[in-house]
């Protein structure tokens, strides 16, 4: 703030004055000026008693206790008897973004198993090694760049030249667009975690969450590489996924992830790689079995027994089933466990 | 002003709070609640949103506390408290019309009563004069306000206040003289309703 008179040097240096802060040759350089510049000293006691009005104001008692509640520090209900922080085990946020990113994960190696899919048009056997190779290379290429939509068509156009070019780029797209959603959805996550756990209030002090999701948004970018091998390489990791599913739910899984994109994906910002590739699968089972519809996922996996004659074919789609209902688990979890975690803020 | 710290109990209570005894960690709690709600509610003038900013405060606190470098504790917990605070005012520059809205004269006024020895003319002039300072501060850039109230309101040291700001004490000096300079002219403005001994002589002369 400017000072529009000749006093400005001093006038500075009422204030720390008054607090004492000034050393002796500058309280005595002040002291000279006052007693021969009454603007100043006039000042010096307004600025004083500006001071002592405001050490007036009292202390004022909180209406309430802030004492904390073990479900405010996010103790798990079945630790909150011992009243423990939560020093070691993760926090609720903290499992909720796990979920999401496990989401995301997921819809990458959802997305890749499509493509690997239509790209070797539901030829039972993948193509051989130099296919599985390609499909590497493009998935490689897919983390770095967004160009996998023409280094697939190439590659489908390679392999299996049969299928009608319209539905190999189609999911292609969608491919491109999942690796750089799902990284997005990582950010996302991580956003949205610091903002339900911590309100954005801590700014540096707080963001213990936040930092840690990028480079998990990193993995899940790895996630093509892994998935784009072979589905063969994908089958002995999924039953372990699949067994994850309570049997009791599975039924009911199906219609969850058939409803994925249009209703819970839009809720959760982590899922935004989700609903690229999840309206693919239909396409892709369109595509490749000709039979059942895409609008009765149940059916399909009911189906899927009397369908296995065609041996891989079916390994693959059941391959999508498996990684379909993986991730609306994924999503449930990730959305019931935000929902929990915001019911638990105070 | 500030009441005494005790550093060596909180240094007990903090290292008992990282083990993850929550009772300890309420200790701290209630030893430093009105001071921290104190904090906000100078901060955001109104008694609800000092609430909430406290109780963050607290809560991101808890959480944060393995991040506690050693030091001075309270430092520490007012500039999560500050933290918590300039979050609010930026949801509030966000939604201008509910800042607009709020109440702000519901801080001393509803709980106090006169304290004992302290005549009915003494509580209603306290009650002005915290009435025109709320206002006053309110007026004041948000980086003054905070230095202000921890330096004059709250009796911290200079040293103190660059802790909790994260600032040198160079910058701390010259904020607390524009806050007050600032201050002197709004108080100044509203002379009429201060109480006499806080009215400059010159004026009555």
């Amino acid at each position: 703030m400017p000072w529009p008179n000749r006093h400005s040097p001093l006038r500075d240096k009422l204030s720390p004055y008054i607090d004492g802060r000034l050393n002796a040759r500058e309280a005595a350089a002040v002291e000279a000026h006052l007693q021969r510049c009454e603007a100043c000293t006039r000042e010096l006691e307004e600025l004083r008693l500006t001071v002592m009005a405001l050490r007036e104001l009292p202390q004022v008692e909180p209406p309430r206790s802030f004492a904390l509640t073990p479900a405010q520090v996010g103790v798990p209900a079945s630790a909150q008897t011992g009243g423990r922080l939560p020093a070691r085990s993760p926090s609720l946020p903290l499992i909720a973004a796990g979920a999401r990113i496990a989401a995301a994960g997921l819809a990458v190696a959802l997305a890749a198993v499509v493509i690997f899919d239509v790209s070797t048009g539901g030829n039972p056997s993948p193509g051989g090694p130099g296919g599985g190779t390609e499909m590497q290379f493009a998935a490689d290429r897919n983390v770095l760049e967004d160009g996998l939509a023409s280094r697939n068509a190439d590659n489908s156009l390679v392999t299996t030249p049969s299928p009608a070019p319209a539905p190999a780029t189609a999911p292609t797209p969608a491919a491109g667009t999942t690796g750089i959603g799902a990284m997005d959805g990582g950010t996302a996550a991580g956003g949205a975690t610091g903002d339900e756990a911590y309100g954005g209030t801590v700014g540096t002090l707080g963001n213990g969450d936040t930092s840690s999701v990028p480079p998990a948004g990193g993995g899940v970018a790895g996630g093509p590489v892994t998935g784009g091998e072979t589905p063969q390489a994908m089958a002995p990791a999924l039953p372990a996924t699949g067994a994850e599913a309570p049997p009791a739910t599975a039924p009911a899984l199906p219609a969850t992830g058939g409803e994925a994109p249009q209703t819970t994906a839009p809720a959760l910002p982590a899922t935004g790689g989700a609903p690229a590739p999840t309206p693919a699968p239909p396409e892709a089972r369109m595509q490749v079995t000709n039979g059942p519809s895409p609008e009765a996922p149940l059916a399909l996996a009911a189906g899927g027994e009397a369908e296995q004659s065609d041996g891989g074919v079916d390994t693959v789609v059941l391959i999508e089933i498996a990684l379909a209902l993986a991730l609306a688990l994924a999503l449930a979890a990730g959305l019931g466990l935000a929902l929990a975690g915001r019911r638990r803020r105070p | 002003m500030a009441p005494p710290v005790d550093t060596d109990a909180d240094a007990d209570l903090i290292a008992r709070s990282r083990t993850g005894d929550l009772s300890a960690f309420n200790l701290l709690v209630e030893r430093y609640q009105t001071a921290l709600y104190s904090l906000c509610l100078r901060m955001l003038g109104s008694q609800q949103a000092a609430e909430d900013a406290a109780q963050e405060a607290f809560i991101s606190a808890c959480r944060s506390l393995g991040s506690f470098r050693g030091g001075a504790f309270r430092a520490w917990l007012f500039r999560i408290a500050a933290n918590a605070c300039y979050d609010e005012l930026r949801r509030r520059r966000a939604r201008p019309a509910v800042s607009l809205d709020e109440p702000r004269g519901d801080d001393e006024r509803a709980h106090d009563a006169p304290a004992a020895g302290v005549t009915m003319e003494e509580h209603m002039e306290r009650l002005e004069l915290a009435g025109v300072l709320r206002e006053a501060l309110g007026s004041l850039p948000p980086d003054q306000r905070l230095v202000i109230v921890l330096c004059d309101v709250q009796g911290l040291d200079y040293a103190e206040i660059a802790a909790v700001t994260g600032s040198s004490l160079g910058t701390v000096k010259s904020r607390i003289s524009r806050g007050r300079h600032r201050l002197r002219l709004l108080l100044l403005a509203r002379r009429e309703l201060l109480p006499s001994r806080f009215r400059p002589s010159s004026e009555e002369a």
